[in-house]
C-alpha cells in the first residue's frame, strides 16, 4: 500500500515545476518568504491559520522538537519554525515531496531548524520519547493501519508530549469511502481512502494511551475554505493562476474545490482539530 | 546541502529503533543488529524498511 500511496502523490520534477511557477508569478526564488509559497504549500483545509490555531491551542513552547508526520512539501514545518521558533523533523513517504520540502526550506533560510527524511509513520526512524509534539495533519486518510501509526506516535513522544490532530473524518458510522465524491486531495478513487469517524479515532487514541484535551469541530470553516478554493481555482472559464494546487496535484487539483465542498456540505465529511497528551 | 549532523544524531533504525551510523562511503546509514543499510539519495536518508539493503 505504501508504494500505491507514494504513486498517488508522485509528480515528475515537482520542485522545478514549483520554482518555475514562482518565477512566473514574480517571486524571488533565491530568497523566498513563507507568504510566497502559501498557494502551493498550505493546501490542507483551513490553510496556515488552522495550523497556527492548533499549535497555539497545544501551547507549544519555543525550541520544542516537533515531528511533522506526513509533511508533504513542508508548508507546516516551515510555519512552525518561523512562527513558533520550534525545531522540526519532517517525514513523508514521497521522495519527491521530501526533495521539494528540503529545497524550499533552504530557499526560505530555515534549513538550520528543519531536518527531512523519507519515512513511514508505521515504522518511525526515531528513538523513544524524543519529541515534544507531533503534528498529524491530513495524514490519516492515507493510513490503513491507523492503530499502528498511533502506537508509533505514542512511542516517539515524551511523557507530557502533545499530539496535534488536524484531520478529516467521515461524518458518521454509516458513511463509507464509496459515499465520498472524488477526486479528493488524498485519493483519486475510493481504494486509496481510509477515513474513519472521529469517534473511532478517539477510541483508538485512547487505547494507544493518549488523553484528549482540546477538540473542535471545524467543519463549518471547512465549507468556507473549500468555497474559496473552488472560486479561486475551480472555474474552467478563467485562466489558471500560476500558483495553485495543480502544481502539486496536476489537473485534478482544479476539481478539489468542488468535490470537497460537496462532501462537506453534503454532510459526508467532518474536519476536527484536537490536542491529545501522552501522560 | 549535505546530510546534517543534527539529522544523523536524531535518526534511529526504523526496524529495531537502535543506533545507526553513516557508512564509510557516506552513501547510507547502517544498522549493525538488523544488518541493513538505509540508502541516502539526493542527500535524503530513505528510512523505509522495505527499501533497505541487506549487508
Amino acid at each position: 500500500m505504501d508504494s500505491i500511496i507514494e504513486a498517488h502523490y508522485h509528480s515528475d520534477n515537482l520542485c522545478t515545476t514549483i520554482l518555475d511557477a514562482l518565477e512566473t508569478a514574480g517571486r524571488n526564488t533565491s530568497q523566498l518568504a513563507l507568504k510566497d509559497l502559501a498557494a502551493v504549500d498550505q493546501l490542507h483545509t483551513g490553510g496556515f491559520l488552522s495550523t497556527m490555531e492548533l499549535v497555539k491551542a497545544a501551547a507549544i513552547a519555543p525550541d520544542s522538537r516537533i515531528l511533522d508526520a506526513g509533511c508533504g512539501i513542508g508548508g507546516s514545518s516551515r510555519l512552525m519554525v518561523e512562527e513558533f521558533s520550534c525545531q522540526v523533523s519532517g517525514i513523508d513517504l514521497s521522495h519527491e515531496f521530501i526533495h521539494t520540502a528540503r529545497e524550499l526550506t533552504h530557499r526560505c533560510s530555515l534549513a538550520d531548524r528543519i531536518q527531512y527524511e523519507q519515512g513511514s509513520v508505521l515504522d518511525l526512524a526515531f528513538p523513544d520519547s524524543c519529541f515534544d509534539a507531533l503534528l498529524s495533519q491530513h495524514l490519516l486518510m492515507n493510513i490503513e493501519d491507523q492503530a499502528g501509526a498511533f502506537k508509533e506516535f505514542f512511542r516517539v513522544l515524551r511523557s507530557g508530549g502533545k499530539l496535534l490532530i488536524h484531520e478529516i473524518f467521515t461524518a458518521g458510522p454509516g458513511i463509507t469511502a464509496q459515499d465520498i465524491e472524488y477526486p479528493v486531495p488524498w485519493a483519486s478513487h475510493a481504494g486509496l481512502s481510509f477515513l474513519n469517524t472521529w469517534e473511532e479515532t478517539r477510541s483508538q487514541l485512547d487505547k494507544a494511551g493518549f488523553t484528549l484535551g482540546f477538540q473542535q469541530d471545524q467543519s463549518p470553516s471547512a465549507i468556507d475554505w473549500w468555497s474559496r478554493v473552488k472560486a479561486a481555482h475551480g472555474n474552467p472559464d478563467t485562466p489558471r493562476r500560476p500558483l495553485g494546487p495543480h502544481l502539486v496535484f496536476g489537473d485534478d487539483g482544479a476539481r478539489f474545490g468542488a468535490t470537497m465542498l460537496s462532501n462537506f456540505e453534503g454532510g459526508q465529511l467532518k474536519l476536527m482539530g484536537a490536542v491529545f497528551t501522552k501522560p | 546541502m549535505a546530510i546534517s549532523q543534527e539529522l544523523l544524531d536524531i535518526l534511529a533504525c526504523p526496524k529495531c529503533k537502535g543506533e545507526i551510523y553513516l557508512s564509510e562511503t557516506g552513501d547510507g546509514l547502517i544498522c549493525d543488529p538488523c544488518r541493513l543499510k538505509y540508502e541516502i539519495k539526493d542527500d535524503i536518508p530513505i528510512m523505509l524498511i522495505e527499501e533497505a539493503k541487506p549487508i
